[in-house]
């Protein structure tokens, strides 16, 4: 059989279920849908960050600090409906804060345009999804966790420069992950307030405060964890504990 | 690795992608070819070429030279280096006994910078590094590297040497721009100049690590001459200045000089001698 006419085919097949789903729709009880797109923004003490090696920000110890790259996974995200019906998206998501593109997350299902009650995910990769290997190429791949960490990936970087207690500029570097077998991801609920998803194309719009990484329960003073000698913390268990408390107030929700 | 649809591998494609590579004729004096500064022993460099690049996983990158201002596929790349490096005059390529390579490769024996560029191409993808003892390690045979070379390798592997999240991944390199604190004026350099953007003044290439033992000189201008030297400017020599990466820790990673020869060490362990010495990747005259 030649390309075109499986080709015809289709198109033939195409056109008789797009005939059923019309008449479907005139059906009494049916839900308008809606395409969830999640866009993600990046905030510093309320405004959103600008990338750089200046240092304009202040943490909640009084460091001095500036943002020059952030990169994260969210995952397994789930719309909790009003009515308690949950539709569950499976899958990991990368963001770049440098690539555009990457900061909208078209939610690939069909959602009933109801009331929305929240939305959760996990802020990282869950352990069935943080495996080596599970991304080979594109950027996710270079998000790479080494093998003598535990393997996986990166669930965050967090990067930029603080004035040390020497008044001096020095890097820091938020690495996030799971160390070994102790798994650092976490769940995100954001309360939607039951506001009604619009029919055809809603959007949601998360909000990664970043200062809130530095401020509670532990309040961070970058002069603890990045130093000359100590430069990084992916390897410090007890950093990632903290981190992870602290991402418990680190994002928020804002519906159309 | 990515190949195109419309440039599939195919033996003599590959052929006569090797034989331009080695022919003297690609260039319009007839004195060079790429093997003149891509030499099979230097891992596809030379020690001659201050500010050379290495032909190893090329069929990975999708930027190249050093301040990536030349995007594209490898294809297109090939006919960049074809049409304006060397200017090749294809009168010279358009004689029967490379005109029938021609034809074995595309179908007609019709000589055009494309079809060289493509022959080209394919031949690049056969220069696939993946052997050093390294990858042996890697693949389960835990005496292939020597105390030293594994001490070498954790220290690359963490948070005081920083080496992986750029020499990232298999491949040894994230394929992006970093500035690592080389000079203390960067303004306009690098892949600033490319892009026009301040905050890249000064970045370049991060270069695989595959065979770096056999590429000096090293970095972008060759300022480098031995790995002890690269190695020490990494532990004390890094400079700051605005753009430098944050994964570069400000006046360097200050490493003991145990530390310093465990590393050289590893980087060592990084060639692969089936790559510089296959006799499928060698001249074919
Ligand atoms: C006179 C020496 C010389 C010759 C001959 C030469 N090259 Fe190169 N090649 C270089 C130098 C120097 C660089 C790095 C230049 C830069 O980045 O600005 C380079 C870089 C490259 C790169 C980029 C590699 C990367 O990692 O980005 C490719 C691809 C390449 N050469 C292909 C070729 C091909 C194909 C030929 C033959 C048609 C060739 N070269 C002949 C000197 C040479
Ligand atoms: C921030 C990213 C980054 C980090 C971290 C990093 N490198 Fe590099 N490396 C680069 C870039 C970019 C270059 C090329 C710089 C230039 O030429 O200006 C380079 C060049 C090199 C070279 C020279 C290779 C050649 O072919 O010229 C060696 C060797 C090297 N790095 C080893 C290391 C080691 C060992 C470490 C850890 C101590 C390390 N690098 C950490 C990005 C990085
Ligand atoms: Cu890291």
């Amino acid at each position: 059989m030649s390309k075109r006419s499986i080709f015809t085919k289709c198109i033939a097949l195409v056109a008789l279920l797009t005939l059923w789903a019309c008449g479907d729709d005139h059906e009494p009880g049916v839900t308008a849908q809606t395409t969830v797109t999640i866009d993600f923004e990046h905030f510093v003490n309320g405004a959103p960050v600008t990338l750089g090696s200046e240092t304009p920000y202040t943490n909640a110890a009084g460091n001095s600090f500036g943002v020059t790259l952030l990169r994260y996974f969210i995952s397994d995200v789930v719309l909790h409906l009003e009515g308690g019906d949950t539709i569950a998206v499976p899958g990991a998501h990368y963001v770049d804060h440098d690539d555009p593109a990457t900061r909208s997350y078209v939610l690939d299902v069909e959602v009933p345009a109801e009331r929305l009650a929240s939305v959760s995910f996990v802020m990282g990769l869950p352990p069935a999804l943080n495996v080596s290997g599970s991304f080979s190429t594109g950027p996710e791949a270079l998000m790479e966790w080494p093998e003598m960490m535990g393997g996986g990936y990166h669930f965050m970087k967090f990067e930029g420069r603080y004035i040390n207690d020497a008044s001096e500029p020095f890097n820091f570097r938020a690495h996030t992950g799971g160390l070994h077998d102790v798994d650092y991801s976490f769940d995100v609920v954001l309360d939607a307030g039951n506001r009604p998803l619009p029919e055809g194309a809603a959007t949601l719009t998360v909000v990664m405060n970043l200062e809130q990484w530095f401020t509670a329960p532990h309040e961070w003073d970058l002069n603890d964890y990045f130093t000359a000698a100590m430069p990084g913390i992916m390897a410090n268990a007890a950093a990632q504990e903290s981190l992870q408390d602290n991402g418990a107030t680190v994002f928020s929700l804002e519906t159309p | 690795m990515f190949v195109p649809e419309d440039n599939p591998s195919t033996r003599a494609g590959v052929a006569l992608g090797r034989q331009l590579y080695y022919d003297v004729r690609m260039s319009p004096e007839g004195q060079r070819a790429c093997a003149s500064c891509h030499l099979q022993e230097y891992a596809f460099s030379s020690p001659a070429v201050r500010r050379g690049l290495p032909h190893i996983n090329l069929a990975w990158s999708t930027s190249f030279l050093w301040d990536g201002r030349f995007e594209g596929t490898l294809e297109e790349a090939m006919l960049m280096e074809v049409e304006e490096f060397f200017v090749t005059d294809l009168e010279r390529l358009r004689v029967p006994e490379l005109e029938r390579m021609f034809d074995a490769a595309f179908g007609t024996p019709e000589v055009t910078a494309e079809r060289a560029a493509y022959a080209l191409a394919q031949f690049q993808r056969t220069l696939v590094s993946d052997d050093s003892r390294f990858d042996h390690y890697l693949d389960g045979d835990d005496s292939a590297l020597s105390e030293s070379e594994l001490r070498g390798m954790s220290l690359f592997y963490s948070e005081r040497g920083e080496c992986f999240h750029c020499h990232a991944t298999r491949l040894l390199t994230d394929n992006r721009f970093h500035n690592i604190g080389l000079d203390a004026e960067v303004t306009g350099t690098g892949r600033g100049a490319v892009t026009g953007q301040a905050r890249e003044d000064g970045q370049w290439k991060t270069p695989t690590l595959r065979n770096v033992a056999l590429t000096a000189p090293y970095m972008h201008d060759g300022r480098f001459q031995t790995l002890e030297e690269v190695v020490e400017f990494y532990s004390e020599g890094v400079v700051y200045t605005d753009t430098l990466d944050t994964l570069i820790t400000i006046g360097g990673f200050r490493l003991s000089a145990r530390e310093q020869a465990d590393l050289v060490a590893f980087l060592h362990s990084l060639s692969d001698e089936t790559f510089t010495t296959d006799p499928n990747l060698s001249d074919p005259n």
